[in-house]
């Protein structure tokens, strides 16, 4: 008996995992956290998003907050699926579309210079910065751990160790990424002589 | 199988973490500021702001400023929930210029947007122009945030500066320009 890493969960049998089933564990947690995070802040708070793709579309083409919320929830589902072994190939795919969707995004709003807080990851109410190059690197990341994910195959651990690993190291980040994104306002609350005024979006 | 449902549970404790830093923060934009509703007296100057720029062109409505010994540009936009705050709190007394010429730029992703926010909050009774994606104001000065006040003198630009409250920029534009003078 050693150490352990999870609650009954031996070391050698953590040791039996392959840098494949690492590679699979770690990219899955990547970006089920990215994804889980921004999810649940869009389903919170879309009307930022909202706003900037206000700011980008055509007024016919006007994106609704339930249309946002959806987005959201693709967001969480896909998230969930990259933890799942039998979900994993599917949810990888989807989160690589996700990540070019948002890369997408990101390249309108830099070539129009956008200005309007996104919302993306969030930190609430509007805060953060507009869709640009930041988003275009987030989605073309994302597009790329999914890939990396995807070409490490099947994995050759049990599908219970990867999805435990995953789902821990999934809610390690997301929770590191939550804390991140809203320290602006945790500052705020933690010193509120620090508040100073928000920028908002010339357009 | 415990590892599973334990890291399960890891997650869905995680998600609600997420998911209360995302609701503080929404609730966080909806409380007024704990001073008990006072707006924000801060003005911030904008760093990105081309200070001693004279733009090669002016658009026709605020031609005025070009010439004017003291002038006063404010810059509102379509998407910004301070800029209808402040739209709707222009009136002719309260007006920013106190006696200094003085005109509205809108900044809007199209031209009906605009004008839909001018009739809105009634800003016809000022000079005003409508930017389309802000590409005037920001070729001119630099100036990609809004709401702000940009403080020219003969067309140039002597200051640029983010506000919430109306009445902190008078007084700031009024002792900035008194200063300069």
């Amino acid at each position: 008996m050693g150490c352990r890493f999870l609650p009954g969960r031996p070391v050698d049998t953590v040791l039996r995992m392959t840098s494949g089933d690492w590679v699979i564990v770690l990219s899955s947690s990547v970006l089920a956290s990215v994804l889980l995070n921004a999810g649940l802040a869009k389903l919170v708070s879309p009307a930022a998003l909202v706003g900037a793709l206000d700011e980008l579309l055509p007024a016919a083409f006007a994106v609704s907050a339930r249309a946002v919320r959806v987005l959201a929830g693709v967001e969480v589902i896909v998230a969930l699926g990259l933890l799942a072994a039998p979900t994993r190939p599917l949810a990888s795919v989807a989160a690589g579309g996700l990540g070019c969707l948002f890369a997408v995004a990101g390249l309108a709003g830099w070539r129009r210079g956008s200005q309007a807080p996104c919302g993306c990851m969030g930190g609430g109410g509007g805060r953060g910065r507009p869709l640009g190059a930041a988003n275009v690197a987030l989605g073309l990341a994302l597009a790329a751990v999914a890939a990396v994910g995807l070409a490490a195959g099947a994995p050759a651990a049990g599908a219970g160790d990867l999805t435990a690993w995953g789902a821990a190291l999934a809610s390690a980040g997301s929770l590191l990424l939550s804390v991140w994104t809203s320290r602006d306002l945790a500052r705020s609350l933690l010193l509120p002589g620090a508040a100073s005024i928000d920028r908002e979006a010339t357009e | 199988m415990i590892q599973v449902v334990t890291a399960l549970a890891l997650l869905v404790l995680a998600g609600a973490v997420v998911l209360l830093f995302a609701m503080l923060g929404e609730l966080a934009s909806r409380v007024p500021p704990p001073d008990g509703g006072r707006p924000d007296q801060t003005l911030v100057p904008l760093d990105e702001a081309l200070v001693g720029n004279v733009p090669d062109t002016w658009p026709g409505s605020l031609a005025h400023l070009s010439s004017a010994s003291e002038g006063v540009l404010v810059v509102l936009s379509t998407v910004c929930q301070s800029c209808r705050r402040i739209a709707g709190q222009l009136t002719p007394e309260l007006g920013v210029g106190d006696g200094r010429p003085f005109a509205i730029l809108i900044s809007s992703p199209g031209r009906d947007r605009g004008e839909d926010f001018a009739q809105q909050h009634a800003l016809g009774r000022f000079p005003y122009f409508v930017d389309e994606n802000g590409d005037w104001v920001t070729r001119a000065f630099g100036v990609l945030s809004s709401p702000s006040a940009l403080l020219l003198r003969e067309g140039r630009l002597e200051a640029a500066l983010q506000f919430r409250d109306l009445t902190a920029l008078r007084a700031a534009t009024n002792g900035q320009m008194t200063r300069r003078s």
